[in-house]
């Protein structure tokens, strides 16, 4: 059922139209590619710095709330161009075990950063500028490292399957 | 200089392949006759899905080439094949032997060949410079 949605998807015109452009789709590929840096990159900082692995005489809340003002555009351009590679080819997309992994490892960093904004985040005043961070919040930074290579390296992998 | 054409080559690599050949056997060189099942002219990878009767290829194939604009550029377009035209395809076969091949070359009706990327055969028979 869904796959048959995909598959309809697929045989647009909009979708035909992304595949067969010449501009068009290197464009929004190498663009979903170099805002990685915009958007992972300064979160893996962030991330860096609750392991007291980056910038650790800084205040979490500064760090964060530095890397967000950047990260989340870069997130909506990953977002957008992401969306348009997908329908560029979303069954063939769907169909794409290591794609499957890659939305999988997506949800579970969504809860994991969720986690974070509702037992963290509140408090974070009282030990933003502790030498120590919780222990709870490192794990998350923990998962948040690796997860986001994961995702990095699943959706390199999709293109290997013919 | 050397340092500087060598820094170019690598920035050069990610833009003209989607993925790498590591998975095709790139020094083996198969010629494959058959006929046109789905000429898709698309990116990231065009494909030819090329169906052999008989012989020690019979099957269907998954001819996989470059983006539009790689191909484009050594003379191919939306309209090279369509379904039903017999076709002469040279490529390099997968190496777990699945029916998958990078495209090398197509051989045309006018024997002219035409090339998916810029490699070209060494010398005649040999095996293609890969890259």
């Amino acid at each position: 059922m869904l796959f048959e949605f995909f598959h309809y998807l697929q045989s647009t015109e909009f979708a035909t139209g992304l595949r067969q452009s010449d501009y068009a789709f290197p464009l929004i590929e190498g663009s979903h590619i170099m805002a990685l840096s915009l958007s992972v990159g300064l979160i893996l900082l962030f991330d860096l710095r609750l392991l007291r692995l980056a910038f650790p005489g800084e205040p979490v809340s500064r760090v964060m709330h530095q890397v967000m003002k950047i990260a989340l555009p870069g997130f909506t351009v990953m977002f957008i161009t992401g969306l348009a590679l997908f329908f560029a080819q979303p069954e063939k997309a769907a169909r794409n075990r290591y794609f499957q992994a890659k939305m999988l490892t997506l949800v579970l960093l969504g809860i994991n950063a969720l986690v974070y904004q509702l037992k963290f985040y509140p408090k974070m005043a009282e030990w933003d500028s502790a030498s120590s961070v919780p222990a709870g919040a490192r794990v998350i930074a923990g998962i948040s490292l690796v997860f986001w290579v994961l995702v990095i390296a699943f959706g390199r992998i999709m293109a290997y399957e013919l | 200089m050397k340092s500087f054409l060598l820094l170019l080559a690598c920035l050069a690599i990610p833009v003209a392949a989607h993925h790498s050949f590591a998975m095709f056997e790139m020094t083996k060189d198969v010629t494959y006759e058959g006929t046109v099942v789905e000429y898709r002219w698309e990116n990231p990878h065009s494909h030819i899905i090329l169906k052999i009767d008989g012989g020690p290829n019979a099957g269907t194939w998954d001819v996989e080439g470059g983006s539009t604009a790689i191909m484009g550029r050594q003379g191919w377009s939306r309209v090279t094949f369509k379904a039903g035209d017999k076709a002469t395809l040279v490529g390099h076969p997968m190496r777990d032997g699945s029916k998958g091949v990078s495209l090398f070359y197509a051989v045309m009706p006018d024997g002219k060949r035409l090339y998916h990327d810029i490699a070209r055969p060494t010398s005649e028979g040999a095996a293609s410079a890969a890259k």
